[in-house]
């Protein structure tokens, strides 16, 4: 373990597993809140705070750091608290605002006083976290781990719906400083690490790629918490094993790879899933389309001409055609889409003035996507109607049948 | 007459310079169902946010069930205007029903087997069962109206504020919800609702609250719903009044150029 924490890669992974613990665990609140650029302003706003630290504690003491960047943080938040009340800016305005003139207060000074270690905040060196920054690091992450599982269900609450929040009792003044208090302590950490450009990656990519996996936010929070720390740690490894890559940049390019495969794979409206979703569809309508030719060659005694085996195969899979033709879930299914056609007709012309002839195209899209409810609503708005607008009779309705 | 489940005092409320509300003063008797209407920047949402303390009055007070608001939370229930929810907030709606029950659960009590039955009869009642496990962003506009009044069934208060509950809804929910706003002050509930219809009004509500700007009119339907008291509150702006105010507004402080 101390030899662990002693060696350079030891003390750097430990750090980005550590970060990527609370980053994850923030970073999904500040997503689901749309507060991404709030937490780019902080990550600027608290230079000046960071830079005065260092002058001040030439030990550079991490308490005394972090006290000072918070406080330049808190005032950040209330500058532009005051700039929302008092003047007709909207937020997106008002946080630049605030970002651009703390920053350049923070960069004059840094010019000005020239503190030592002040490079690894602006552009993140993981190598410079040292035994004291990672000592308040892991103190951090444990608070985090306390903190937010317990009282989730309330951050939660008052993140969602902060009025109804006051009117149950709960301070929501209070808890949201207590969660700008940690997201700022957080920020300031992160900023050693990967600088304070990237911070915001760290924060914003492992919750946004969550999002693919997990529909509630307490899935999201574990997600976003094991997608921060594989690619934290992922970024220290390669950096270490190919000297000359900066750590920062190469930690937020592994956690924007883990964000790009969850976009991708995940289960949740990743690429892939809609992909599937799509083509079951495709595969859905095809079938609709040759079971409804072939009942209404049933009903008119012809033939339905060929039909392809695939095609086929799903139509014997979803039992809507057996050994003799049809059978009677496949016919209840196509007088379903052929009422949701004539309905669809109908609506278009009688509701919508469409022109009679101008109407069957897009009731041959629509047949397949209009539920049973729809039917039954749209039949109720044209008052029952028995034949649609080319005079073809509307079949009832019955028990089940029907896009699905 | 008992306490009131709500007075407000000489309650004036400006909104960024603007001023929105004049000296409302009302009291409405508990165990009703009262209507609040008048035409669109009446201020009828301005008097819920002022009531429940969102915003700061310039001037007034509001009483609920004869106290101060910080005195009575946890027995006033809100349903907020459709409009002003992140649909895109990753929560389902069973999760929105159970936070009906947090106001007895404190700090870091777990929402127990009490709680969740709780949440379920609510959704039973507002038929939003078989949806339970849905993310609110993929309910159609009456569901996610129903997920939200089983919030506030879930939560058993004693007066309700409903901003607007049957905006964007079909009208087999909006029968739904007026059924169930029906049951609520049977059981000796207070209900206030920001509505919009004129037509529906008298049906729906035993008490109207006319506003515009000020208050109209405010009483039981048969004294208030008269053509002349509804001229009045929908037929054109009160110009004068609301260039005077909005001078006062900005003069004394808080308000914008």
């Amino acid at each position: 373990m101390i030899d662990w924490f002693g060696s350079a890669v030891g003390s750097a992974l430990t750090a980005a597993l550590l970060l990527g613990i609370s980053c994850g665990v923030l970073g999904t609140f500040v997503v689901a809140r749309r507060m991404a650029l709030t937490g780019d302003m902080l990550s600027h706003a608290v230079l000046p705070g960071v830079v005065a630290g260092l002058v001040w504690s030439t030990t550079r003491t991490p308490l005394v750091v972090l006290g000072c960047a918070v406080v330049a943080g808190w005032l950040g938040s209330v500058v532009m608290q005051v700039i929302l009340r008092t003047t007709r800016l909207k937020p997106d305005a008002a946080l630049a605002l605030v970002l651009s003139v703390f920053f350049a207060v923070g960069i004059a000074m840094v010019s000005r006083y020239q503190p030592s270690g002040v490079q690894a905040f602006l552009f993140g060196q993981v190598a410079a976290i040292d035994g004291g920054d990672l000592k308040l690091l892991v103190w951090v992450t444990v608070v985090v781990l306390l903190l937010v599982p317990w009282g989730f269900r309330v951050l939660r609450l008052v993140s969602f719906d902060p009025a109804f929040a006051r009117l149950l009792g709960f301070p929501v003044r209070w808890v949201e400083a207590g969660f700008f208090l940690m997201l700022t302590v957080v920020i300031v950490i992160a900023m050693q690490a990967v600088g304070v450009v990237l911070v915001s990656a760290m924060l914003v990519t492992p919750a946004a790629g969550a999002r693919f996996w997990s529909r509630s936010l307490s899935g999201m929070v574990w997600v976003s918490c094991v997608l921060a720390v594989l690619g934290g740690m992922v970024g220290v490894w390669i950096s270490s094993v190919r000297t000359g890559l900066p750590t920062g940049p190469l930690m937020a390019l592994a956690v924007t790879v883990c964000f790009v495969v969850s976009a991708w794979f995940g289960p949740e409206g990743g690429w892939l899933q809609r992909r599937l979703r799509v083509l079951r569809e495709r595969r859905r309508i095809a079938g609709e389309d040759v079971l409804k030719r072939m009942w209404h060659a049933e009903q008119a005694g012809g033939d339905a001409g060929g039909v392809s085996v695939r095609v086929m195969k799903d139509l014997k899979a979803r039992e809507w055609v057996g050994e003799g033709g049809l059978t009677e879930a496949g016919k209840r299914h196509a007088r379903g889409l052929v009422r949701a056609h004539r309905l669809w007709e109908t609506y278009l012309t009688e509701r919508a003035a469409f022109k009679p002839d101008h109407v069957h195209d897009e009731a041959e899209r629509a047949e397949h996507w209009i539920d049973d409810e729809q039917k039954r609503d749209l039949a109720e708005k044209l008052g029952f109607p028995e034949k649609d607008p080319h005079g073809s009779p509307i079949p009832p309705e019955e028990g089940t049948g029907g896009a699905e | 007459m008992n306490v009131p489940a709500l007075e407000t005092h000489e309650l004036s409320v400006s909104y960024r310079g603007k001023p929105v509300l004049h000296g409302v003063d009302i009291e409405v008797p508990p165990g009703t169902l009262t209507g609040i209407m008048g035409p669109n920047g009446a201020g009828k949402s301005t008097l819920l946010k002022a009531v429940m303390g969102v915003i700061q009055p310039d001037s007034g007070w509001v009483k609920l069930l004869g106290k101060p608001l910080g005195e009575v939370l946890g027995r006033i229930g809100y349903v907020p205007q459709r409009e002003s929810v992140d649909w895109d907030f990753p929560v389902t709606v069973f999760d929105v029903a159970l936070m009906g029950t947090y106001a007895g659960l404190g700090w870091f009590g777990r929402p127990g087997k009490a709680e969740r039955a709780r949440a379920m009869e609510a959704l039973e009642q507002t038929g939003m069962v078989d949806l339970a496990t849905r993310k609110i962003g993929e309910l159609s506009g009456g569901q996610q109206q129903r997920t939200f009044i089983a919030r506030a069934l879930a939560q058993k208060a004693e007066i309700y504020l409903m901003d607007e509950p049957f905006a964007g809804v079909d009208a087999a929910t909006e029968r739904a919800i007026i059924g169930l706003l029906g049951k609520l002050r049977d059981e000796g509930r207070t209900v206030l609702v920001v509505h919009h219809d004129l037509q529906s009004a008298p049906r729906y509500f035993e008490r109207l609250l006319l506003l515009n700007l000020r208050v109209v009119a405010h009483g039981t339907v048969e004294e208030v719903f008269q053509p002349e008291i509804l001229e009045k509150t929908y037929g054109g702006k009160l110009t004068l009044l609301s260039d005077v105010a909005r001078r006062v507004a900005r003069g004394s402080g808080g308000g914008l150029p």
